[in-house]
């Protein structure tokens, strides 16, 4: 039913598919209407009688997320009597809210707040104590859940029982006690969605928590490389570091969720141990080495290359162009499958963000990405030829590569390209150099749907280089 | 050097310089005998009062029970104009509590003393004191820590400055 109306929002032309959703018409229009229960993703449950419009004809206010579009509605939110409303619902609302500002971490981008702003600045009517509920709660899952702050907009609840079908959050007791609890931790692996779909400060994430005011952070809108899914993501980080990672609405791959492996992505992207710049061995000690020198060392000499499945499209091809006429060997590690191969919603088991990438550039260039190819690889590793390792970005099964490290010991020379941290195990080489990370170098990826997804540069953290075919440089040398 | 010639063209030389120096010379007589005020200071012997209006040095707050007042809302940090304030925030084992700073900076050689931290924080925990006196030497002195900040030896002899607003008072009127 795509039949489209025509409806009048205060004054204004909209236009909207007939029998959708009149809140959402409004929104996708640009239009302000507050709402708190109301989430695009989850059913409709209409508690919080925040979006009130008046239509002509219709005697009464009602809300406007329970209200479908039909052709020549003429509907206003901008009256007196819709103000006055919304006022006075978002005193109730805030009857039992504590003055948890300066402590909680919603702050600056919290529902209350906001529409307080906006259209409350009354003065409080309450004589009466406010009633006190558990605070602090630790609910498992990287939750923490604040009962005091919570407003029952239901909208956790409806996402555990409509998204993941897992039903750990309800409401419990009636009245001024009513409040939101689990029967037993959360259990789900969409968890901390409901951090982002909680529009006050009573689920946050533990991860996050205290860590930094969401006013000091700006977001990149990038890609998750957590899995082939490739979720549309947004990445929030300031000069200190990465804080977090939070979903990005979009229609074809992820809708507006992600899961919680995806949620730290970004971890190794600030870690105070990630490598900052090209590193020599010394006796299992990294120490700093001059970039200059290992292009010395390494001139003239075989080079056999193993590439990581987390590059962009751009790099591939970029590295192909410049290996094209030399000796060079090219064989690609992929991660092993984790859990199960789908698990229908999002999360998906095999790991690897720009398989379909790497398998075309691959292709295109003539070399075999198969796992045969790179054992074949591997066996033909003589004392004389020097082997690049491209880290992947993120090991979700450091035992699977660490094999992969046993079989290039016959090598002379063992150089690392890495985008993260240290491990212990990459002692193995002779040389590290640092890569820019998923946040720090712009190009496409292809999902498993084959859909091209942008990744986003953002702020630097190491000293990395920008220059997209400094991978192909090892190998001209 | 502004020679007035005409003094010394119109009353000559002893004449004219009494009458260069004749406020200096009053003034020196006055001070000597008594009749006026100083206007200078014997410092640091003397030392000048500045009202409790006056914006120097910082000082944190603590509660009852000795602990830092500072909630570490950041909204101090994120009011400043130098930029000269660094929080770093953590769990406090007192669920009442909640958030407590495990660190609070304030880099002295960048602020400008201009009082907002003051007036941002929400719960009376900083306060810029009338102490001017902030003399030192490496940089290094210059970045004031939490102990500095709220329990240096001129705050009650270390045990700080009790803040006007406590946890226990909000939290028995639950307003």
């Amino acid at each position: 039913m795509t039949e489209k109306v025509k409806i009048t929002w205060n004054g204004k032309q909209i236009e909207a598919v007939k029998g959708s959703n009149l809140l959402q018409a409004a929104l996708d229009n640009g239009e302000q209407v507050a709402h708190y229960c109301y989430h695009a993703g989850l059913s409709i449950a209409g508690v919080c009688r925040m979006c009130m419009v008046e239509q002509d004809g219709v005697p009464r206010p009602f809300p406007a997320c329970n209200a479908t579009c039909g052709d020549g509605m003429v509907v206003r939110n901008d009256t007196p009597k819709i103000k006055a409303a919304v006022e006075a619902t978002l005193q109730f609302h805030l009857v039992n809210h504590p003055l948890d500002c300066p402590v909680c971490d919603q702050a600056g981008e919290c529902g209350l707040q906001d529409y307080y702003m906006k259209y409350g600045q009354y003065d409080s009517q309450m004589i009466d104590k406010k009633v006190h509920k558990e605070k602090v709660q630790d609910i498992g899952k990287n939750v923490m859940l604040d009962a005091e702050r919570c407003i029952l907009c239901s909208r956790c609840t409806r996402f555990t029982s409509e998204v993941t079908k897992t039903n750990e959050l309800g409401i419990l007791n009636r009245g001024d006690h009513a409040e939101i609890n689990v029967n037993e931790n959360l259990k789900n692996d969409y968890a901390q969605n409901l951090v982002d779909i909680c529009p006050v400060g009573a689920l946050t994430s533990k991860d996050f928590r205290f860590k930094q005011r969401v006013w000091f952070l700006e977001e990149v809108h990038t890609t998750c490389i957590g899995c082939e899914t490739g979720c549309s993501v947004k990445v929030s980080q300031n000069k200190h570091g990465s804080y977090r990672v939070k979903p990005v609405f979009d229609e074809t791959v992820n809708g507006h969720w992600m899961c919680d492996d995806g949620r730290q992505i970004y971890k190794h992207v600030s870690s105070p141990t990630r490598l900052q710049n090209a590193s020599e061995n010394l006796n299992g000690l990294f120490v700093p080495a001059d970039e200059s020198k290992i292009v010395e060392l390494v001139k003239g000499k075989k080079a056999k290359f193993i590439l990581s499945t987390s590059l962009t499209n751009q790099e591939y091809a970029n590295f192909f162009a410049s290996i094209k006429g030399s000796k060079a060997e090219v064989a690609l590690y992929t991660l092993p499958t984790m859990g199960a191969e789908f698990d229908g919603i999002l999360k998906r088991g095999d790991k690897n963000a720009n398989l379909r990438g790497a398998v075309k550039a691959f292709e295109a260039a003539g070399f075999d990405h198969s796992s045969a190819g790179l054992d074949k690889m591997l066996n033909g590793i003589s004392s004389s030829d020097i082997v690049y390792v491209v880290v992947p970005e993120i090991l979700y099964n450091e035992d699977h590569f660490n094999t992969l490290l046993k079989k290039i010991e016959k090598a002379s020379t063992r150089i690392a390209l890495t985008p993260g941290e240290t491990l212990s195990t990459m002692k193995v080489f002779n040389y590290l150099l640092p890569v820019p990370s998923f946040l720090e170098k712009e190009g496409e990826i292809v999902n498993f749907q084959g859909n091209t997804r942008k990744l986003a540069a953002g702020l630097s953290y190491g000293e990395t280089t920008k220059d997209i075919s400094y991978y192909g440089k090892w190998v001209n040398v | 050097m502004i020679l007035k010639a005409d003094l010394y063209k119109a009353h000559g030389f002893f004449k004219g310089t009494y009458l260069g120096l004749k406020l200096t010379i009053i003034t020196m007589v006055k001070n000597l005998f008594g009749v006026e005020k100083r206007m200078t200071l014997n410092y640091p012997e003397e030392k000048y009062f500045y009202s409790d209006r006056f914006k120097g040095k910082h000082v944190l707050t603590v509660k009852e029970d000795g602990t830092l007042r500072c909630t570490s809302c950041m909204l101090c940090s994120t009011y400043c104009p130098a930029q000269c304030i660094h929080i770093v925030a953590a769990d406090d084992s007192d669920k009442e509590v909640e958030k407590a700073p495990v660190s609070f900076e304030i880099e002295m050689l960048r602020c400008v003393f201009c009082g907002f931290c003051e007036e941002a924080c929400p719960v009376d925990a900083i306060r810029l004191t009338n102490e001017y006196e902030m003399a030192g030497h490496a940089e290094q002195e210059w970045v004031a820590d939490h102990h500095e900040l709220a329990f240096r030896k001129s705050l009650n002899g270390g045990r700080g400055i009790q803040s006007t607003v406590d946890d226990k008072d909000r939290l028995k009127l639950r307003l």
